[in-house]
């Protein structure tokens, strides 16, 4: 008795679908971060839709359950967007799981049940390489071939369900030089390693890069505060940080961390970058702020939306498009999800700009109440989660543009 | 393929996800952060850079 094979599908991972897919988006990003072609990112989505309702049963269902089947779509923005609590609930994945290369946790909750993974196969690792290898070319070292890298994360090695970990480790491959290294351990912060880097830096005056976790970058800000510990940073280092100002190491705004940077490393506010990554979400967006200044560009900072990806803010009841400058919940469109789903729906509240968008907070939806923890432990400047958190309750929401005037009126962006 | 918590996926979902980053809240975990720690209880940099210092220095750290 033998087992009979299983039916090659047209969308496997090994199919003729996937692979000219892969080389469409491929060939899209090495169009590089000027290049804007509507029709094409269309096509492409689309593509990636009919593939993701091909093979992924929870989301087939969600799109039946509106209506939505491939054949009906002709606007990327008529895809589903999953909202991107779903990860934790099913495998979003357009492959057999056992064949990924990357698998990160996407929650913290220490409740192992609900612990969800984000899959992605090789060929879908090697796009989202290529995507926020160019990204953080443009955006963190635009002005360095490499440079000495410090990263507020574990090793992947030490902890390979965590996504930063990884993302990390490209990064330090590919703009570090030989004596970057990892600032955790199972030991907690290596504060030696760390304050020896400093030192060398000063005296050496040859800059420095600190790359990862905003908390982390919070907790040793906040004990140099308290013994009264200052370092002066060559001109040309940069701190980039992801993951919010969450609070569990105390409350800080963004303005707050500015003034930290500065204070402790001496790192002015252009040389600091944040970055908004997410699991769900592959390509990472950065912060225009430092490329902006070293073009002489004098715009507001803001986070940039590549060409292979789309941002939109919709209403947090009615999910209706937004317009720019009014907050809503962030939708994300990423060619790069060809392994997951191309739509994302998030919890992030934001706004869009004249070049971007921007990050103020979370939206947490309980009946009748508003985590106002939640918004504050978030990613916002200080008045403008205040404003979040009051205006929200009150349902009103012009709020981008109330604050774009505001802060201007008090010289605080 | 589910954990048994949601049966479907709906835009009930929107508004619920429990984390603002899961890395970050991993990565705090690893440094220590716990409801009842401080910063303060958790690092020391003047000790450790004094006795960085001493060690350039050549004499022995305390």
């Amino acid at each position: 008795m033998f087992l009979k094979a299983k039916p090659q599908s047209q969308y496997d991972l090994d199919s003729e679908f996937v692979a000219r897919l892969d080389d469409e988006i491929i060939a899209f990003i090495n169009q590089g971060l000027d290049f804007q072609d509507e029709a094409l990112f269309n096509r492409i989505a689309i593509k990636e839709f009919e593939l993701q309702f091909a093979t992924i049963p929870p989301y087939r269902d969600y799109c039946l359950s509106k209506g939505i089947t491939p054949g009906q779509v002709t606007e990327w923005r008529d895809i589903p967007a999953v909202p991107s609590r779903a990860f934790k609930d099913f495998v979003l994945a357009t492959f057999p799981v056992e064949r990924a290369e990357h698998a990160y946790f996407t929650s913290g909750t220490s409740d192992p049940l609900k612990k969800g993974k984000i899959y992605r196969d090789p060929a879908a690792v090697r796009l989202i390489n290529l995507a926020n290898g160019l990204l953080t070319r443009k955006y963190v070292f635009p002005d360095m071939e490499r440079m000495k890298i410090l990263l507020m994360t574990p090793s992947p090695k030490m902890a390979p369900g965590i996504g930063m970990a990884v993302g990390l480790e490209r990064v330090r491959i590919q703009f570090g030089t030989p004596d970057s290294d990892y600032l955790i351990s199972f030991g907690g912060l290596n504060l030696e390693l760390l304050l020896q880097a400093l030192l060398d830096a000063e005296s050496s005056g040859a800059p420095l890069a600190l790359i990862g976790s905003t908390p982390g970058f919070i907790y040793f800000f906040k004990a140099c505060r308290r013994d009264n510990i200052r370092f002066n940073l060559p001109i040309g280092s940069r701190i980039c940080d992801g993951g919010g100002y969450m609070g569990q190491f105390g409350e800080c705004s963004k303005e707050e961390y500015f003034e930290m940077c500065r204070e402790i490393l001496n790192i002015e506010e252009h040389y600091c970058v944040n970055v908004l990554g997410m699991g769900e979400v592959s390509t990472n967006f950065f912060d225009s702020a430092l490329a902006d200044h070293l073009a002489g560009r004098g715009r507001e900072r803001h986070k940039v939306i590549p060409p292979w990806t789309r941002t939109e803010v919709v209403d947090v009841d009615s999910f209706a498009r937004l317009p720019k400058g009014e907050v809503g919940l962030l939708k994300h469109y990423d060619l790069v999800n060809r392994s997951l789903v191309v739509a994302v729906q998030t919890d992030n509240l934001g706004f869009a700009t004249d070049d971007g968008f921007d990050i103020v907070g979370r939206w947490k939806k309980r009946p009748g109440t508003l985590d106002g923890e939640e918004i504050r432990g978030a990613h916002g400047p200080k008045l403008m989660t205040q404003m979040v958190e009051f205006l929200l309750k009150r349902n009103l929401k012009k709020l981008g543009n109330i604050y774009g005037k505001l802060a201007k009126a008090i010289g605080k962006r | 393929m589910g954990t048994g918590k949601t049966k479907k996926i709906s835009d009930e979902l929107i508004g619920r996800d429990e984390k603002v980053c899961s890395c970050s809240v991993r990565i705090a975990e690893l440094l220590g952060a716990g409801k009842d720690e401080t910063t303060a209880e958790v690092v020391s940099p003047a000790q450790v850079l004094a006795a960085l210092r001493q060690k350039k220095d050549g004499q022995p750290a305390e």
